[in-house]
């Protein structure tokens, strides 16, 4: 899946605002990216790619490319 | 009360020939239940999807007169008929324990209808149809009957991501309380209890979606620490006993100090 296409899917999910999340951007510049946040994404990243992240996989990540990096080819 | 001769204080607490059902038998709370109520001489029936799983615990079984029983509890309408079979094949039935359940760790935004009626047909309306079952005269012991469904804390307090666990849950209390009550004529009893955290697999495949500080955090609100399968199963094997002969639409709490604090 296109990163581009997957994006738009996932600010749904978590209520935000079209645009609130860019490739280059940085988590920490994101309020509304909580404990729930993450919750939202590890289960949107299961139903959609059949893959299961862990919290600490993802607990060191500061920007959005290395999150997406965590996908590896699911996404492109 | 029953009417059953028991020799001594001790025989309260044993399930000496009671048949007793027990669902999710075939891993975590179930499989522990099963065993520690085997010890207890009681006659074990062990329900789970997985037949080789239910070997396993099967083979852990302390005494004879067990038996195994593979179904799927989603299949609700169904419910009925296979209790009705069991019973003619293995007895009559004078307990169930109903420790099969499903959860999924999804934020509100997440959970379709599919899965909200997933959780909700395996953990609380499968409990209503099993119990139900002990109306039939083919199926209970004619000396009455003690049913126990597994809740969880998490039906009284709660937290994000859970909802429709936390919904299936808190069914469960109120679902004992009102059979509890219609049920006594019959002198079946009915109860709940409400574990918080126990080191089971459910556990394992919750927890490794969250980060070590929501671990640490989950640790520090048990004062005892978690719990472990046996501390369940201890409760269960009691409430299901004569020794709660007086005990029926009860909800117990047993969880480490988790809701104390």
């Amino acid at each position: 899946m296109k990163i581009n296409e997957m994006i738009p899917e996932l600010e749904d999910m978590l209520g935000f605002d079209a645009g609130t999340i860019s490739v280059d951007g940085k988590i920490a510049d994101i309020p509304d990216w909580d404990s729930m946040a993450i919750l939202t994404f590890i289960a949107f990243v299961e139903e959609k790619f059949d893959l299961v992240l862990e919290g600490d996989q993802i607990a060191g990540v500061t920007t959005f490319k290395e999150l997406f990096q965590l996908l590896g080819d699911k996404v492109e | 009360m029953n009417g059953t001769m028991l020799n001594s204080p001790v025989d309260h607490f044993l399930l000496k020939n009671r048949r007793v059902l027990v669902t999710g038998a075939s891993s975590g709370i179930g499989s522990g239940i099963a065993i520690l109520l085997s010890h207890l001489r009681a006659n074990v029936i062990c329900c789970g999807r997985d037949e080789a799983r239910l070997q396993k615990t099967f083979d852990c079984l302390e005494g004879s007169g067990h038996a195994i029983s593979s179904f799927d509890l989603m299949n609700v309408e169904k419910i009925h008929p296979w209790v009705v079979a069991l019973s003619k094949q293995q007895g009559k039935i004078w307990g169930i324990v109903h420790a099969a359940g499903i959860q999924h760790t999804l934020p509100a935004s997440m959970i379709t209808p599919e899965k909200f009626e997933q959780v909700i047909k395996l953990n609380s309306e499968a409990a209503f149809f099993l119990a139900k079952t002990m109306l039939s005269s083919s199926v209970r012991d004619e000396i009455g009957g003690s049913i126990v469904f597994i809740s969880s804390i998490m039906s009284i307090v709660s937290q994000a991501a859970i909802s429709s666990y936390s919904f299936s849950k808190a069914a469960l209390s109120g679902l004992a309380r009102s059979l509890a009550i219609e049920f006594a004529p019959k002198k079946i009893r009915v109860n709940c209890i409400s574990p918080a955290f126990v080191k089971t697999p459910l556990l394992d495949d919750m927890t490794k979606k969250w980060n070590k500080d929501q671990i640490d955090e989950l640790i520090n609100r048990h004062p005892l620490g978690i719990g472990d399968i046996q501390d369940v199963a201890y409760s269960t094997a009691f409430l299901l006993s004569e020794a709660a002969r007086w005990i029926t639409g009860s909800n117990l709490i047993v969880d480490g100090g988790y809701t104390a604090l």
